[in-house]
């Protein structure tokens, strides 16, 4: 019997098959790998090695070359508001500032390009900056929805929202259903008057003074009611402002009283809030008879300031917390 | 019989790293009930843009300042969108209790958003409609007569409806 030449191995592949694989093993053992292992040392060593001095002066010839690039850049093309170019407008200065001295730079030629004018003489081109203008105008508003905002004032207090209807009816009610809303200031003033005149009733002064008559004492009784000068609406009431917004006392000298306004219309002293960590005090308007101190103070800072219209003199402190919100609070007025 | 095991098993390992593998879990999403202000839509033949164009907030500043201004006005209405909640008894309890010298000071805005905006196109021109949420600190004050200067301050989120005329 004569036995066939085995044409398959016992897995099934031909002698061919296998020895192919074995020989494409054998290329990528011998030939690509070691080529791929030795490649990147040979390369390095025909690469100068850069000390780091020399590191150092590329990088910094490298930013030096493009900030100069940026700078040409800008003076040929920028001209943007608020430099401070010679003979450029200043900004209006507040109320109260000191004036400023004139600028003492001579005025100087326009800048001229690196190279010469430019063809066909200086161009400006305004650069458009988001924020700074071209909005379409708003020609219609519509408030859809108004929400009580979660973050309260204070834990337990969620504010007054002035597009509720029942909470409008709140904000407006006598002061007994709005004691939570209600700052701190107006509760306590109707207290001090009380206590005020009770005082001078123990009759400090009485002893001392010859009037033997026990009678007499009540015509002095009324006259502790003039003092109510500390019941005005001025003493611990509070106003808030924005940056750049302004408060008024309007005081009333007969009467002794006081109160804060939003509006200059008869006011008597004037808070300007500068919004940059100082603000202006003075005489709202010196036609209408007061005089007094002005000037400036910086935030949270009490200011005792005194204002005069006839014979009567206003000593009022007052401060202006920071903010926002700026709160202007007076602690105190005095008459004489 | 064994190399086409190994195949097998080396295929079925590939197949098992190629399909992606993702973090599921058996959770079904509820989403929060909200009102539906934000998905109505904001004019009729209006067209939504295809990204929304934010607004500056010059504009939003704007926008709060007026609303402030015509608040105890007889211009305050006229700001009020038809789907402004009991906006009659606003008004109602407006002539009812607010002081004459009654105002709305706007103390402070902060964080707002575009939430839709859409492109309304008429013979007079294009209109960019935008509705946005305002986070503002307003404060209303008055006199009291007894108690003298009053404020009640608070924190509001405003849904704001925007027209503005797009010059094209």
């Amino acid at each position: 019997m004569i036995l066939k030449k085995q044409k398959y191995t016992n897995h099934g592949l031909s002698h061919k098959t296998i020895h192919f694989y074995a020989a494409a093993i054998l290329w990528l053992i011998f030939s690509i790998i070691p080529a791929t292992l030795s490649a990147d040392p040979a390369e390095n060593k025909n690469k100068p090695i850069e000390t780091p001095a020399n590191f150092v002066n590329r990088k910094v010839a490298n930013y030096k070359a493009g900030t100069d690039a940026l700078q040409q850049q800008y003076d040929l093309f920028c001209d943007l508001g608020g430099g401070k170019k010679p003979g450029a407008p200043q900004p209006p200065a507040p109320p109260g500032a000191p004036p400023q001295p004139p600028p003492l730079l001579p005025p100087q030629p326009p800048a001229q390009p690196p190279g010469g004018q430019l063809p066909g003489g200086p161009k400006v081109i305004q650069v458009e900056t988001p924020g700074l203008g071209n909005e379409p105008p708003v020609v219609d508003i519509e408030i859809e929805q108004v929400i009580t905002a979660w973050s309260a004032l204070k834990d337990g207090e969620t504010g007054t929202n002035p597009f509720s209807w029942d909470q409008v009816q709140k904000a407006f009610l006598p002061a007994s259903g709005n004691d939570d809303n209600k700052p701190p200031s107006p509760t306590p003033e109707p207290t001090p008057p009380a206590p005020e005149p009770e005082p001078p009733a123990p009759e400090p002064t009485p002893p001392p003074e010859p009037t033997p008559p026990a009678p007499e004492p009540e015509p002095p009784a009324p006259e502790p009611t003039p003092p109510p000068s500390s019941s005005d609406n001025c003493t611990g009431s509070s106003i808030a402002l924005s940056s750049g917004g302004m408060a008024f006392i309007v005081a009333d000298p007969e009467n002794k009283s006081c109160r804060l306004s939003t509006s200059s219309a008869g006011a008597s002293v004037y808070i300007s809030n500068s919004g940059t960590g100082i603000f202006y005090f003075g005489v709202a308007d010196s036609s209408s008879g007061w005089s007094g101190s002005s000037g400036q103070a910086a935030y949270n800072s009490a200011v005792t300031a005194s204002f005069l219209k006839g014979g009567s003199m206003m000593s009022v402190t007052f401060m202006l917390s920071s903010g926002p919100p700026y709160i202007f609070q007076v602690t105190s007025v005095k008459w004489q | 019989m064994l190399f086409r095991l190994t195949g097998a098993f080396i295929l079925l390992a590939i197949s098992f790293f190629t399909v992606p593998v993702q973090a599921q879990e058996f959770r079904i999403i509820q989403p929060i009930a909200t009102p539906v202000l934000a998905d109505t839509p904001l004019a009729e033949g209006a067209r939504p843009v295809k990204k929304i164009i934010p607004l500056d907030r010059r504009v939003i500043e704007e926008t709060m300042q007026e609303i402030a201004r015509s608040w105890n006005t007889p211009d305050m209405s006229q700001n009020f969108a038809a789907t402004l909640q009991d906006k009659d008894r606003l008004m109602d309890s407006m002539n009812a209790y607010a002081p004459v010298d009654a105002q709305l000071r706007l103390l402070s805005i902060g964080s707002y958003r575009v939430l839709a905006q859409e492109i309304k196109e008429d013979d007079q021109g294009a209109q960019l409609i935008s509705r946005v949420s305002v986070i503002a600190r307003t404060q209303v004050e008055y006199n009291d007569p007894e108690n003298g200067f009053q404020r009640r301050p608070g924190e509001q989120e405003y849904i704001i409806k925007i027209t503005q005329k797009v010059f094209q």
